[in-house]
């Protein structure tokens, strides 16, 4: 079904009137199907420009983004996303916001098949009804999946961060997307809201299982999550290092090897930030 | 006597106290409005002119009017009301449909804006009446007045609709398109209910606007009746409580329109969390 994604030559120039951001150069990395890899890195580094190439909401200056046959060139429901202020859209409920990628995908070409054989009316209400008949109930499936079955009529400004930030993963899972791209999702959160968040999203990746490429400023987080953690350079940015963390989750933050590796990588940053 | 003392004593109210709320901000409306009313009768008195009536025969006036109609154009006020109103609604109707979609053209493209903003801004400042003379001599009586109407409604949405887009948060543009949406989805389905609440403040001036534009265009000249005709009309022949009453016509209607548009903005505002 969905394939590794591969990052290939990529460069990413940021041209202004009087001057010129190299922000990535040659970059190239190999993503696998169904992991979880997470990108940490110095600040102003170009993590979230990564993210953005991997969306389709940059274009690269060189190299390209693929997934078997396809290269990502634009943005596309086979990539979801979830920010970091969660861009949730405040007129529409919580309901209507996760059926949101439902509305603008439109009927599925099965449903297209049988308003072409009967050409009346009555066929195409009854189509239409159907179809939306099935975007509330996938809805509401995912809203049943990131717990927030009793809140699926609240409006956005009703929520807590938290639950802001399951609505931003209920949406962009509804998609049923390959791969879920996340910036920096739980970095307006405070640090209690932030763990039960991570052990949620274990849980739902389980149940799922997604490739996620996620961006985090928190080591402590990256090693509570990651299959693989890229370590990145100052810009422009290079891979310094990745670390495979072949653990099971969910992981024991007080273990001796969880400190040790979390030691280290900051560390590793560290020497990036003194370099500046 | 429990009666005036618990009416005294909310003016020393209690603020959490609903009830209390609502009676004092009644009595401070009516306190103002009564000294409107008492300025306004000092003003007929000490001017002395007949073109400022009293109030007392205003309201007769007024009560004269709605009992047996306006005898010099044989119609009722609620025609003359009608007539107005039906101009105001379809002007803004009118200048709804071609601003919003214009204005959130302009948000959208910065070239189209470029290239907009010159010709707009030399036309924005002109007074929307002064067009009037114009409209009415080339579209005639009954869509003149109508078209200062969508004149004068145009500009404030067309600005407010504009800085709308402009205000819209850009990662709920990026958060449409990676969940699929297409550039035209993401026209009407994101930018568009973003603009709302801009649009709507737009609307709030825009409504002020065409007021004042309805009753100017048909003083200038009218056919069919209407608040501001019947204003002229009555001025012409010197019957000035006549003229005040038609004045406070135009005030009642003004309020009631924008008390409207207030609350549907308000509704709108608080559904998405912006109060």
């Amino acid at each position: 079904m969905s394939d590794d994604i591969h990052i290939k030559n990529l460069g990413k120039i940021f041209k202004t009137s009087d001057s010129e951001t190299v922000a990535f150069e040659d970059f190239s990395l190999d993503i696998k199907k169904g992991e979880l890899i997470t990108i940490v890195g110095p600040s102003g580094c170009g993590k979230t420009t990564l993210l953005r190439l991997i969306a389709g909401l940059e274009e690269p200056t060189s190299g390209t983004v693929s997934s078997g046959d396809k290269v990502f060139t634009e943005p596309g429901s086979d990539r979801g996303m979830v920010f970091q202020d969660f861009a949730l859209f405040p007129w529409r409920s919580v309901r209507k916001n996760v059926e949101f990628g439902l509305e603008v995908a439109g009927m599925s070409d099965e449903e297209r098949h049988a308003i072409e054989v009967d050409h009346s009316m009555i066929k195409f209400m009854e189509v239409a009804n159907k179809s939306k008949n099935e975007i509330h109930k996938t809805a509401e499936k995912y809203i049943e999946l990131v717990g927030l079955d009793n809140f699926a009529d609240a409006r956005v400004h009703e929520l807590s961060g938290g639950m802001k930030q399951r609505v931003g993963i209920a949406r962009a899972l509804v998609n049923n997307p390959e791969m879920i791209l996340m910036d920096e999702p739980f970095g307006a959160l405070d640090a209690q809201t932030r763990n039960i968040m991570q052990a949620g999203l274990i849980k739902i990746l389980d149940k799922t299982d997604k490739t996620i490429i996620f961006v985090t400023h928190s080591v402590d987080e990256a090693v509570y999550l990651s299959d693989r953690i890229v370590i990145l350079t100052k810009r422009p940015a290079k891979i310094k290092e990745i670390i495979e963390i072949p653990w099971p989750r969910p992981r024991d933050r007080a273990s001796p090897e969880f400190t040790a590796l979390r030691k280290r990588i900051l560390e590793e940053l560290e020497k990036e930030n003194v370099m500046n | 006597m429990d009666e005036t003392r618990s009416i005294l004593s909310s003016l020393n109210y209690d603020k959490n106290n609903k009830y209390h709320r609502w009676i004092r901000t009644g009595i401070i409306t009516i306190l103002s409005l009564i000294v409107l009313v008492l300025l306004w009768w000092n003003i007929a008195l000490i001017v002395g002119t007949p073109a400022i009536p009293t109030p007392g025969r205003t309201w007769d006036a007024l009560v004269d009017l709605f009992t047996y109609g306006d005898a010099v154009s044989g119609m009722t006020m609620w025609a003359h009301i009608w007539a107005s109103l039906k101009r105001f609604i379809a002007g803004f109707i009118i200048a709804m449909v071609i601003a919003v979609p214009f204005g959130l053209l302009l948000g959208y493209s910065k070239t189209l804006k470029e290239f907009s903003d010159p010709a707009l801004e030399i036309i924005r400042p002109i007074a929307p009446i002064a067009w009037a003379p114009v409209l009415l001599f080339s579209v005639g009586y009954t869509w003149g007045p109508i078209l200062v109407v969508v004149v004068g409604i145009f500009f404030p949405v067309l600005t407010n609709t504009t800085f709308g887009v402009k205000k819209i948060d850009p990662n709920w543009v990026d958060a449409a398109r990676t969940l699929g949406s297409s550039r035209l989805q993401t026209f009407y389905k994101v930018m568009l209910p973003a603009a709302v609440p801009y649009i709507m403040n737009g609307v709030r001036i825009g409504l002020g606007v065409g007021w004042m534009c309805i009753v100017a265009s048909e003083l200038y000249a009218s056919y069919g009746g209407g608040i501001g005709y019947f204003i002229g009309l009555q001025a012409s022949i010197g019957y000035w409580p006549n003229v005040f009453a038609g004045i406070i016509i135009i005030a009642i209607l003004g309020l009631l329109t924008t008390g409207v548009a207030d609350y549907v903005h308000k509704v709108i505002s608080k559904r998405m969390g912006m109060e």
